[in-house]
């Protein structure tokens, strides 16, 4: 069984880089991803963040000095971009993450135990989502003083676990009708076997682009709620340059101003387009049929 | 036969109603949980203003909004849920008129705007995402479709709402920028009202339109690419049938479920999910109220409205599913011809 | 390989015939567009909508922008040249305790019936009931044009302004059911607690039980659903929905002269929707907080339309929770003022606003002179933008710095700090926005947190901000600097209790203040050089203990098109712009009702 996951992973590793070898649009993704990786990681420490307003050089042209422009107090807009992607990728990161750990736990306990905790767990997945999403969500961004990016993740997760837990329990009933499983059981393997070297590897792909579609859900939503202003403003980040440009200082108005409106635009955009690509390729990369 | 399926119609029911009063159960207390105790403020400026004993203050306040913080939540459940079940909603608490009053005038404008821009944002969708499944290999045309389906699904719909109204509707002045109608025309069935209507509907709507046809687009394309995978679709090309006939009854019949599928579930959570495209628009709908009641902190009117989208999203379920019996293929073809 | 494309030509045109026929569909809507452009005048403003909407203006859902057209006082106030306008009263005259007032005869209702001294009457009684006139004795009626107010004891300028400023709102025909049942409470209440300031304590339980009758009163009063205001001004309320309110001229109306037809208020209050409005020349005059690109922008794309800048009669800044070290040290506040280049930040926040002067006094730079006596400014601290001296000032307080520069406490404590501001207020988000950038800069950490209305009023009284954007003195109507030191400096004053000021401080010649008692003489007192001397004292406090620190005094930005539809704009040093004292709208109104706006006609 291991030498058949081992020569599989192998596998893997070459279908991998053929996949992006032959889907530009998958390389694209992940290089984007990347590039932003590392804006978050390295920009910051390239470049410096002016918080000081100056504003006499408010909406400036894009120019040498300021390669995007300056905001509606005078300040870097480039510079601004860079120290915000932390925040957002920090957010789309955490969110998931929580979605994905809360869905696993939920879901892989309902599909494998079944029975009544099953019945008690998929009526409670119900109950969470007939509940009207973005009233609750509005209503819990007051409750809980959001402060930073992890605990902004976390109440977004709240929201997006029962779908997920729903979609793995019933992957995992699917697999468990399959012959693999039934064969494990049959020779009385431990239920810990079972989980995490059959059932486990054959969920990851649908995990893994989960992943990703929470995360890219998780952007949109935070960047709504800091539209509206429910969180505080923390120096700069792409949903609060957001809110500054379009309601609070005119931008939108002013024609010099539209470098600084559609920077953030155009960085959300393109972090998505990113994370949908990459999900393709790793679409076409777990399932062969996409393939060819 | 028929006696099974009806029970398991009653089981459904019976569930429905369950959860509806879990999430009803949730959202009372939920509320109530939110900072910002009105009761408290309007206390304080009677104190301030009148110089009264804290007390007497906070009474008076009680009486004000009708509302009595000292009744224990789940008894307050309790009287809410009896008024229910005698079709009261309750009074709003700072408007003091019937909460379903306000929600028997807003819903028909939420319900006018969630048809026209589902309507579009699906036709839109499912159109462009089969054609980008069947013609996957045409570069330019997936990359429109592609281009389109992520910019819709990057910027929320109130931004896209936003840039419209500012480019469209202040620059181009061709669409009005607020509200429902234009006052000079009397409400009912008219023409002029009725235009004037559909006028207003459409910056709101293009912005519900946009901000979804991606999701539309993509959900269409994975459906028809998963069909187009399978074994019969081969067999059909094999046995050289016409692409139009694989097409249509292949491809478009199979694919088109999943979406159908989800279409009771997008209108329901369109319900609730109005409230800042509404709120920018002026639209007189569900979720202006809503915000309304939440900076006023109107348990009432939130429960109501909260009461509605709960039970849209129940029944939307139930039409979901029994939608999919319905247009299963596998009934439909054992009844074709 | 591509596939022969089966369904080319049929999804061509079916592309092509939904392309057109949606299309068609929108061109009768696009042709609907609003071409009936009838001689009215045009603002932006808040209502309630419908079904919300009711035409009781005492209670939530007849409250709005619509009021100032519909109703109106007795006297306009006019800061400027410091004098009244005659509106529905003709003359009053004060004498001791009493203030008599004639009336206008012939001023009529909406529904045409003739105004009386019982609408004054019955007006005032609601406001008794809301909690105005505490010193009130009676109001009586001898004939329909004559109306008296008295008292317990002769009453300050700021009790009779607000007699005289208040909007009589209150038709007799509609509200005098209530009148009764509350003027003899009056009488009760007038009776049992005389004259005195000090309740015993059976006075003190029938106060409080007479809050509870008020208050049952006031609710069955609210309870009024007519379906429009009647009012006696020159416009009365014709069609409401979500997005417009129209009013009408009231051919009842004593306002002869207004010629205008029609005033349309479109829905939105908030600075970027009245933009939109300007940009699209959809209003006639707006007063949104406006940068100077924008406002270029808006003239750039209407050459007719003027702008002025008005004062607010408020100032914009920050109040200090002295519950929260290190906030309650006096240095760390002075401190701060000095950390702060309030120019600049004026610029972010409101550029067209007067930066606030170094002295840091609650009262208007305008008004200054006559509240500042040579002595009392020769003891003031000035406050200029000092970083070094104010670093000087923290280090010899015992403050210090750790190695990323962050300051400490004297006890050890790392300092930062929240500013609390409202959601959606876009100048005050922007200014404190720039402050926490300047205070971060200079090593005290600081972020801002938006909140909405309710939740900010409750923290503010709660006391449980570190700094909160506020308005320090909000002089609206009155137009007095009592109204500021209150607010700042009484118990349960709207800053007071959010700073948690001790109830005695320090004073001048090192002698401890009442602040309490020192405010009610400022408010209250009849005698002037009491009140006078009371306010010096607060002050000398204001300056020296910093409990507020100004940014900047606001001017709002107000735009008025001229010859679109309405002609005859004032200029901009016109004493009737200081109207806006009451609200902005009041000043359109009066300038409509007045006949001095008019129709631009065929031009």
């Amino acid at each position: 069984m291991s030498a058949f996951k081992h020569s599989l992973q192998l596998l893997r590793q070459n279908v991998f880089w053929e996949v992006l070898r032959h889907n530009r649009r998958a390389a694209l993704g992940l290089f984007l991803l990347l590039g932003f990786a590392c804006m978050a990681t390295v920009g910051p420490l390239l470049f410096q963040l002016e918080t000081r307003s100056d504003y006499l050089l408010r909406f400036q042209a894009p120019s040498w000095a300021h390669w995007l422009g300056t905001d509606y107090a005078g300040r870097d807009t480039l510079a601004q971009l860079v120290h915000g992607s932390r925040d957002i990728i920090t957010i789309a990161f955490s969110s998931a993450l929580i979605t994905l750990l809360l869905a696993l736990l939920v879901g892989t306990l309902a599909g494998l135990l079944g029975g009544r905790l099953d019945q008690w767990l998929m009526r409670i997945i119900d109950i969470f989502l007939t509940l009207p999403r973005f009233p609750i969500m509005a209503i819990m961004a007051g409750l809980f003083s959001i402060q930073d990016p992890f605990s902004f993740g976390f109440v977004l997760a709240l929201f997006y676990w029962p779908g997920l837990a729903r979609g793995i329990r019933s992957q995992i009933l699917t697999l468990r009708s399959k012959d693999f499983i039934e064969i494990c059981q049959l020779m009385a393997l431990p239920l810990r076997h079972v989980i995490f070297a059959e059932l486990m590897p054959n969920i990851v792909p649908y995990l893994a682009i989960n992943f990703i579609n929470v995360a890219r859900d998780a952007i949109v939503a935070s960047v709504g709620i800091m539209l509206l202003g429910i969180v505080p403003l923390s120096a700069s980040n792409w949903g609060m340059m957001l809110n500054l440009a379009a309601t609070q200082t005119g931008a939108i108005y002013v024609p010099e101003a539209y470098p600084y409106l559609l920077a953030p635009i155009a960085c959300i955009v393109l972090f998505q387009f990113a994370l949908m690509a990459f999900a393709g390729g790793l679409e076409e990369f777990f399932d062969p049929r996409l393939r060819g | 036969m028929k006696k099974i399926q009806l029970t398991a119609w009653q089981n459904k029911l019976l569930s429905g109603l369950l959860t509806i009063l879990a999430a009803t159960l949730i959202s009372f207390v939920l509320i109530r949980l939110m900072p910002g105790d009105f009761l408290e403020l309007r206390a304080s400026e009677l104190v301030q203003q009148q110089g009264l004993p804290y007390a007497t203050a906070y009474k008076i306040a009680s009486t004000q909004y009708q509302y009595d913080p000292s009744v224990p939540v789940w008894q307050q459940f309790f009287n809410y849920l009896s008024g229910l079940l005698q079709g009261n909603l309750g009074t709003s608490m700072t408007l003091r008129i019937p909460v379903s009053t306000v929600i028997w005038q807003a819903l028909p404008w939420t319900l006018f705007l969630s048809v026209i821009s589902l309507a579009l944002s699906f036709s839109m969708g499912i159109s462009l995402g089969i054609l980008a499944a069947w013609y996957r290999r045409k570069r330019w045309f997936e990359a429109l479709v592609n281009g389109l389906s992520v910019f819709s699904q990057a910027i929320p719909d109130f931004l896209i709402g936003l840039l419209l109204l500012v480019f469209l509707g202040v620059r181009l002045r061709w669409f009005p920028l607020r509200g429902a109608y234009d006052i000079s025309t009397d409400p009912g069935f008219n023409l002029p009202f009725l235009l004037s209507a559909l006028q207003h509907a459409i910056l709101p709507a293009l912005a519900f339109t946009l901000a979804s046809v991606g999701g539309w687009i993509l959900a269409m394309r994975a459906a028809a690419l998963q069909v187009l995978s399978e074994d019969y679709i081969q067999v059909a090309r094999a046995k050289g049938l016409k692409q139009r006939r694989i097409f249509v009854r292949y491809l478009a019949r199979n694919a088109i479920m999943p979406p159908v599928n989800a279409l009771a579930i997008a209108f329901a959570s369109m319900i609730s999910g109005s409230i800042f495209v509404e709120w920018m628009f002026a639209y007189p709908g569900i979720g202006y109220f809503f915000g309304y009641a939440i900076g006023n902190r109107d348990f009432t009117l939130l429960q109501g409205i909260l009461l509605v989208a709960t039970v849209t999203m129940v029944l939307a379920n139930m039409v979901a599913d029994a939608i999919a019996t319905w247009i299963d293929p596998r009934i439909d073809s054992g009844l074709g011809k | 390989m591509n596939r022969p494309g089966p369904f080319q030509n049929r999804f061509d045109r079916l592309l092509k015939w939904g392309l057109s026929l949606g299309l068609l569909a929108l061109l009768p809507a696009c042709l609907a567009s609003p071409t009936n452009q009838v001689s009215g005048f045009r603002c932006s403003g808040s209502w309630f909508i419908p079904p919300s909407f009711h035409g009781n203006p005492w209670s939530q859902g007849g409250d709005g922008t619509h009021l100032a057209f519909v109703y109106e006082p007795l006297f306009l106030y006019l800061p400027d040249s410091q004098t009244y306008l005659p509106q529905l009263g003709l003359s009053y005259k004060i004498s001791g305790k009493r203030l008599d007032i004639k009336l206008r005869p012939e001023a009529r209702w909406h529904d045409g019936r003739p105004f009386t001294s019982q609408d004054v009457k019955s007006s005032f009684l609601i406001y008794w009931l809301q909690g105005w006139g505490g010193r009130l004795k009676k109001i009586e009626t001898p004939d329909p044009h004559t109306v008296q107010f008295e008292w317990h004891e002769a009453v300050g300028p700021l009790e009779i302004r607000q007699v005289l400023g208040r909007r009589i709102q209150a038709a007799a025909h509609l509200f005098g059911q209530w009148s009764k049942p509350a003027e003899s409470l009056l009488h009760t209440a007038q009776q049992t607690l005389g004259a005195d300031r000090r309740y015993s304590q059976a006075q003190q339980r029938f106060y409080e039980n007479l809050q509870l009758k008020k208050n049952d009163l006031l609710q069955a009063a609210y309870a009024l659903r007519p379906p429009e205001p009647i009012g006696t001004n020159a416009y009365r309320v014709s069609k409401v929905t979500s997005s417009e309110l129209v009013l009408k001229r009231s051919p009842h109306s004593w306002h002869k002269a207004a010629r205008v037809q029609e005033v349309r208020i479109l829905r939105g209050s908030t600075n970027d929707v009245m933009w939109a409005y300007l940009l699209g020349g959809d209003i006639d005059a707006s007063h949104a907080t406006t940068p100077p690109d924008v406002a270029q922008q808006i003239q750039r794309l209407n050459p007719r339309v003027k702008l002025f800048h008005l004062p607010d009669f408020a100032n914009f800044g920050y109040v200090f929770n002295f519950r929260k070290p290190p906030l309650g040290d006096r240095v760390f506040r002075q401190a701060l003022a000095r950390l702060l280049d309030r120019d600049r930040l004026r610029m972010v926040g409101s550029y067209y606003s007067l930066t606030s002067d170094s002295q840091q006094l609650p009262l208007m730079q305008s008004d200054a002179s006559h509240w500042v006596s040579p002595e009392l400014k020769a003891g003031l601290l000035s406050y200029h933008y000092q970083p070094k001296q104010a670093f000087q000032a923290l280090s010899t307080a015992g403050y210090t710095r750790n190695s990323q520069g962050q300051w400490l406490t004297p006890q050890g404590q790392k300092i930062a700090l929240e500013i609390a501001v409202i959601a959606g207020y876009s100048d005050w988000v922007l200014a404190s926005e720039a402050v926490a950038a300047e205070l971060s800069h200079m090593g005290i950490p600081t972020q801002v947190r938006t909140y909405d209305a309710a939740l900010y009023h409750q923290l503010l009284r709660q006391g449980q901000i570190d700094l909160a954007a506020a308005f320090g003195f909000d002089y609206r109507q009155l137009m007095h600097p009592g109204v500021s030191l209150d607010r700042l400096f009484s118990q349960g004053g709207y800053l007071g209790m959010a700073a948690g000021l001790p109830v005695r401080l320090t004073g001048r010649k090192g002698r401890p203040l009442a602040l309490q008692e020192r405010v009610e003489t400022v408010v209250g007192s009849a005698d002037a050089n009491a009140a006078r001397a009371a306010a010096e004292d607060l002050l000398w406090l204001a300056n020296q203990q910093l409990p507020f620190l100004a940014i900047y005094e606001k001017r709002i930005s107000v735009f008025a098109l001229e010859g679109e539809r309405v002609r005859g704009w004032p200029q901009g040093d016109d004493p009737i712009w200081s109207l806006s004292s009451t609200s902005i709208d009041t000043v359109y109104a009066y300038l409509l009702s007045s006949g001095r706006l008019v129709p631009s006609g065929p031009s």
